[in-house]
């Protein structure tokens, strides 16, 4: 560990996953257990409006530039989580 | 978004879930504003309309077709403008008091119009569905009028909308539609009630300047894409049914010349000549002298003659077919 080493590091896939469930089921108004994250967002009822929105709150929380387009460009929860883990940190 | 794929490019099958949604908001759109109709004609029976309702109704029906017309068609849609960045914020915070969708629905509907344009895959052409010998063209009138609502088709925003996804400003507008949507019936009713410090004021307002308004302004709207491409005339050959009907362009501001607005789409005038009815068009070159907008583009007198001369060699032939 050399002293630029960032302090706060970026969150592991799982958690990135923890986090998409809990807002998804917020979103769509379903129990985070009914959720399966194989299965297509769009199968849930979220509309354009809300896909766009995730990408938002993604954005703000990860604290990085995300392209808007992301829920269609990975439609699952574990495509999602996976392409956001696997992201270089300037990547945008 | 999307679940299962068409044969047209952009356009998707909705899921259950994401049709039962899209119908619930397209059943609200129509019947609330009929029924604050219904409800503003008993008022009219019982007492009398206010000057007050008339100027509530007048103002917030200009205010949303301006929204519409000069905002999220021409400026978002056709980028046939730029515009400051208030004057972006205001249009699209007008066009969304309107009711019509949000901002990135509107345009990324109103590009696959243009991209179809009274063929399949046209969202709200009245010559592409259930076309019948029983019902004619009435039938192809009330699916492009509104029944395109109700279908169980997504137009993908990606394909058509993705420069404006990647535009913070217009995805700001987008989130926040609902938000607006409200606030355009919540102004008129506060206006009626703060006026007359009374709650019946109010209630009339909220009627007056958001219902009926409503009605008025959406149906004006829906005309473009139904009555516009039926009845008319046709100066240019577009290789569609666009159809200049003045009547429609008195009311919408401009966008009942809608053969001419197919000849030249991107244009900020949708009036080839000084007289047609063009409000809008008025509106965007009084703000340019202003200096609120910029870069307005027009077709030159000779781009307009060419394309007159050129439906001129080809209709006769056309007709005889």
């Amino acid at each position: 560990m050399n002293a630029e080493t960032p302090i706060v590091r970026a969150p592991s896939e799982a958690e990135i996953r923890t986090w998409i469930i809990r807002n998804v089921a917020n979103a769509a108004k379903i129990p985070e257990a009914q959720l399966d994250i194989h299965t297509p967002l769009a199968e849930y009822g979220l509309n354009s409006r809300q896909a766009v929105g995730l990408s938002g709150a993604l954005e703000e929380w990860l604290k990085r530039e995300l392209d808007p387009t992301l829920v269609w460009d990975h439609p699952s929860i574990e495509q999602l989580a996976r392409h956001l883990s696997q992201l270089k940190p300037a990547d945008a | 978004m999307d679940t299962g794929v068409t044969a047209i490019r952009g356009v998707m099958k909705a899921s259950p879930q994401a049709r039962r949604y899209q119908r619930t908001i397209a059943f609200l759109i129509v019947v609330i504003p009929f029924a604050g109709v219904l409800a503003a004609a008993a008022h009219l029976w019982g007492w009398h309309v206010s000057a007050l309702n008339l100027i509530l109704l007048a103002v917030m029906y200009t205010l949303t077709i301006v929204g519409i017309t000069a905002g999220f068609h021409r400026h978002f849609t056709h980028r046939a403008f730029e515009a400051a960045i208030p004057v972006r914020w205001a249009l699209g915070i007008l066009g969304s008091m309107a009711g019509q969708g949000p901002l990135l629905f509107w345009v990324a509907t109103h590009r696959r119009h243009h991209a179809f344009s009274d063929r399949e895959g046209d969202p709200h052409s009245p010559h592409t569905d259930g076309h019948t010998p029983i019902h004619g063209i009435w039938r192809g009138i009330w699916h492009a009028h509104l029944g395109w609502m109700f279908s169980d088709e997504i137009t993908s925003w990606p394909h058509y909308a993705a420069d404006h996804m990647r535009d913070k400003l217009t995805f700001r507008l987008n989130q926040t539609y609902f938000f607006w949507l409200f606030l355009g019936l919540a102004l008129p009713a506060a206006i009626g009630g703060l006026v007359t410090m009374r709650w019946s004021g109010a209630l009339s307002g909220f009627l007056w300047g958001g219902l009926v308004r409503m009605f008025l302004a959406n149906h004006v709207c829906w005309c473009v894409g139904s009555v516009c491409h039926a009845f008319g005339t046709r100066p240019f050959q577009n290789r569609d049914h666009s159809a200049n009907n003045y009547v429609v362009a008195l009311l919408a501001f401009g966008e009942g010349l809608q053969n001419n607005h197919h000849a030249f789409p991107g244009s900020a005038n949708h009036r080839v000549a000084w007289w047609e009815p063009d409000l809008s068009s008025w509106i965007i070159h009084g703000l340019k002298k202003l200096g609120l907008v910029w870069s307005v583009r027009v077709p030159t007198h000779e781009e307009v003659e060419e394309a007159r001369r050129a439906t001129t060699i080809n209709t006769p032939a056309e007709a005889s077919a």
